[in-house]
């Protein structure tokens, strides 16, 4: 099992979708976000796994556990 | 043509009043807002000219789509030399005033010199009149109340300054509708130096002269069907631009504490999610989104502050809702102060709503002026008694009351952080640039937002520039000058039609070319980018005349030369000089800043120079 | 017969209905004469649409001394015809809402009129403030 969240309207989106929480995943951070299908309004370009930095080029060799905390974030346009 | 065609000239010092016919050359040229009306006030000023004094011009411009059925349709800005920047002035703002405006039947209001006793300006369609203002000293909202009483019409629409602006404090905003604001550039305090307290207008001609209605029709419903079903779109009427705050947070780009860091550890007190989450004693911040004229997003907060809260505890006029928290206030009154009290934080908006304060120039120099606090140069004697701690929810609340009836420090904190940290002895810890203020997002994590802070014709701004996807996939500043050029062109175009820039995100380029050629005729998205460039090139003429050079294009030490403590760019400064290179470059404009002969004759510039 | 029917809770007060009713009946953009008006109250936290209900005993039409105000028996819209009003304004003073509105630009009253049955206000609300039913 791991948790994911989300941030800004990213957050609220996979939270409408019941995706946030936790969730059983295997695999890479790529497949877990091919497997959540992110709105591409959304971006999610960066993701924090366990409080740490993934950027989007790095998600494939990027391999989730059991008990990880994966943060997606979204660049919602300017305030 | 959906212009009006009708100029309103307002001659303070003369207490006169004529409108004449819209110069039709130059509509076509810089077509609205902040394109035209920057044309006709290069024409009306010489941009050396003191900001504050009677021959500076204030102009109040819509654009050609204010006031249509388009989404987003009711922006207009105000345009003067800045007294905050020395700079062009400018500063959007929605609500229903701009369109009123129009529907008055002007395309600008231009008010020139100073009248001998404070006025105001009553217009409702061709009956003009500049009235005694008894309500000066008084609140914006005061105001408002006073004017309406007296016109006896609850539908005026009043755009009006506090005392903040009637004193002349530099980062006074412009009121409109009683919680939308002109708010940057210290407009207000133009306004203020005019001796104008407000301007109420009525209109009811309303814009009909579209040049080809059936297609205009016709796009706007495929243009709203498109920006209904956006998913980015539903997500800013559920949660505005609030919900930054949570992604610049785990970013690492939230400006904490006068930007020594980038991460804020009360984030998560001040977010969208706890706006509308009930504490424990069953209060919830946000009440209700609310829509600016025309727009089907409706991105605006209404809030309450919780009644028990320390303060507006006996304060019965602040039980009752109004403007929330946005992004850009939730962080001027949040991270950069160190505050992680949101009542605190919704107290703040009210308060700067109500005396006419730009929230983020406000928020960063009270941000310039605790880290005086901390380094020992600014003890509470000198500040009222109020110890200007980061992190006091109770020197927020004090200091926006103070600074926006002008009162006490509160006159200190008016003149915005530059001139404030200047004071003191320590420019360095001035976070922004051309003597503006930054907005909600630091230049080090992202550097495409460095770039757009340092060249903003008008000061640091966050809304004149979108680099904010490439800034988040990529923290070098590789491949950013271009799109922040491009970009830079594109919202100087969108401003000027009078929509919203937030609509860009959920229609094209080409729509707004497309709804610019219904209503006007002979526009493509070509031509509206090319105009995009020529206006930014136009204000930075205004910025080359008013005596601005290369150095004026730049961001404080701590931006270049301390590194990124946390988040995603740790480690990075802003690339400044070499992002600079790049962009003039690009512009066409020489190393110095000056722009290039064949640019100015490219963009039909030549004249002005 | 089927009526407008507003929900304050769901209205942004964008006046896009006050548009499109302008543009349906005049051809122009013009909040100041539109048959539907949106009120707003409390700093805008609470906006309300509000035009003619269509009342079955109609007073303006029984109030009319040249009977200018008929029913659309399709719609059950109360129509001006705008050939036999003559402006003497007896139905403004009727109306227990105020929502037929003298206009001195035609020296005749406008009041809604439902649009024959295609409300453009309902087609214009972006959030399903107000509907047709």
């Amino acid at each position: 099992m791991i948790t994911l969240k989300g941030t800004g309207l990213l957050g609220d989106d996979l939270d409408d979708q019941g995706k946030i929480g936790r969730m059983a995943f295997e695999g890479s951070l790529a497949g877990l976000c091919e497997q959540l299908a992110i709105d591409p309004a959304f971006a999610g370009y960066l993701s924090q796994v366990n409080g740490e930095i993934v950027h989007e080029t790095d998600r494939a060799k990027c391999l989730l556990k059991d008990g990880d905390t994966v943060t997606l974030i979204s660049p919602v346009t300017a305030g | 043509m959906s212009w009006q065609n009708k100029v309103l000239f307002v001659d303070l010092t003369a207490n006169r009043c004529w409108s004449e016919p819209l110069n039709q050359r130059w509509a076509e040229k810089y077509v609205g807002t902040r394109g035209l009306g920057t044309r006709y006030l290069m024409d009306l000023i010489d941009p050396s000219v003191d900001p504050m004094s009677p021959e500076n011009v204030l102009i109040f411009a819509t654009g050609p789509l204010t006031g249509t059925s388009c989404s987003t349709s009711g922006r207009w800005t105000a345009i003067c030399k800045s007294p905050l920047t020395n700079s062009i002035g400018s500063a959007n703002s929605g609500g229903k005033f701009g369109a009123e405006l129009k529907f008055a039947g002007y395309d600008l209001l231009i008010v020139k010199g100073r009248a001998k006793q404070p006025v105001y300006l009553f217009i409702d369609d061709d009956n003009v009149e500049i009235r005694p203002a008894d309500m000066w000293g008084q609140s914006v909202w005061e105001a408002d109340e006073a004017i309406r009483k007296e016109v006896a019409d609850p539908n005026i629409k009043i755009a009006a300054i506090g005392q903040s602006g009637e004193n002349g404090a530099r980062i006074a905003c412009i009121v409109n509708d009683l919680h939308r604001a002109a708010g940057r550039c210290g407009v207000g305090a133009v306004m203020g130096s005019k001796q104008l307290k407000a301007v109420a207008v009525r209109g009811s001609q309303g814009v009909g002269n579209v040049a080809d209605p059936k297609r205009f029709m016709q796009l706007n419903t495929e243009i709203k069907a498109k920006v209904a079903a956006d998913k980015g779109r539903q997500g800013m009427t559920r949660n505005g631009t609030h919900a930054m705050l949570s992604s610049m947070q785990a970013f690492g780009g939230l400006p904490t504490r006068n930007f020594r860091e980038v991460q804020f550890e009360g984030a998560d007190k001040i977010d969208h999610v706890a706006a509308r989450t009930a504490t424990d004693t069953g209060h919830v911040n946000l009440q209700t989104n609310k829509a600016c004229f025309g727009c089907t997003i409706a991105c605006g907060r209404i809030a309450k502050i919780d009644p028990e809260h320390f303060s507006v505890k006996d304060r019965p006029q602040y039980h009752t809702a109004s403007g929330g928290l946005e992004y850009e206030t939730a962080y001027a009154f949040g991270p950069v102060v160190g505050v992680d009290d949101i009542d605190a934080l919704t107290f703040a908006a009210f308060v700067t709503n109500e005396y006419g304060l730009d929230p983020i120039s406000f928020g960063v120099t009270l941000a310039a002026a605790m880290e005086l606090h901390e380094l020992g140069v600014l003890p509470a004697e000198l500040t009222d008694g109020i110890e200007l701690k980061f992190g006091s929810a109770e020197a927020l609340c004090v200091m926006a009351e103070k600074t926006g009836k002008a009162e006490g420090f509160g006159v200190e904190l008016g003149m915005g952080a530059k001139r404030l940290t200047e004071k003191y002895g320590h420019p360095e810890l001035f976070m922004g640039s051309k003597g503006q203020e930054f907005a909600g997002y630091d230049a080090r994590a992202m550097q495409g937002m460095g770039l757009g802070y340092a060249t903003s014709n008008r000061g640091a701004c966050h809304l004149k520039h979108d680099v904010f996807s490439q800034d988040m996939k990529d923290h070098t500043s590789n491949g950013k000058a271009e799109p922040c050029k491009r970009t830079q062109d594109i919202i100087s175009a969108v401003d000027a039609t009078g929509l919203c820039l937030f609509i860009n995100g959920y229609q094209s380029f080409e729509d707004f070319a497309a709804l610019m050629d219904a209503a006007c005729g002979g526009w493509d998205a070509d031509k509206l980018q090319l105009t995009g460039e020529r206006i930014w090139n136009l204000e930075k003429l205004f910025n080359l005349k008013a005596g601005l050079t290369r150095a004026d294009d730049s961001l404080p030490p701590r931006m270049l030369n301390d590194a990124v403590p946390t988040g995603s760019a740790k480690g990075s400064v802003c690339e400044l000089d070499k992002l600079l290179d790049e962009y003039y470059e690009l512009r066409g404009w020489n190393p110095d800043s000056t722009i290039k002969a064949d640019t100015l004759a490219r963009l039909g510039l030549t004249e002005l120079a | 017969m089927k009526a407008l029917v507003m929900q304050p809770d769901k209205c942004t007060s964008c006046l896009q209905c006050e548009m499109a009713c302008t543009f349906e009946h005049e051809g122009v953009f013009n909040p100041a004469r539109s048959r539907i008006k949106v009120f707003e109250f409390e700093h805008g936290a609470l906006n309300v649409p509000y035009a003619c209900t269509q009342c079955e005993e109609a007073w303006c039409l029984h109030a009319c001394p040249t009977n200018a105000i008929t029913i659309n028996d399709a719609t059950g819209a109360k129509v001006v015809n705008d050939d036999k009003c003559v402006g003497c304004k007896v139905c403004t003073i009727a109306c227990p809402y105020g929502t037929i509105n003298y206009r001195p630009e035609t020296g005749k009253v406008a009041k809604c009129d439902l649009c024959d049955g295609n409300p453009a206000c309902v087609e214009a609300c972006p959030t399903g403030a107000i509907t047709y039913q």
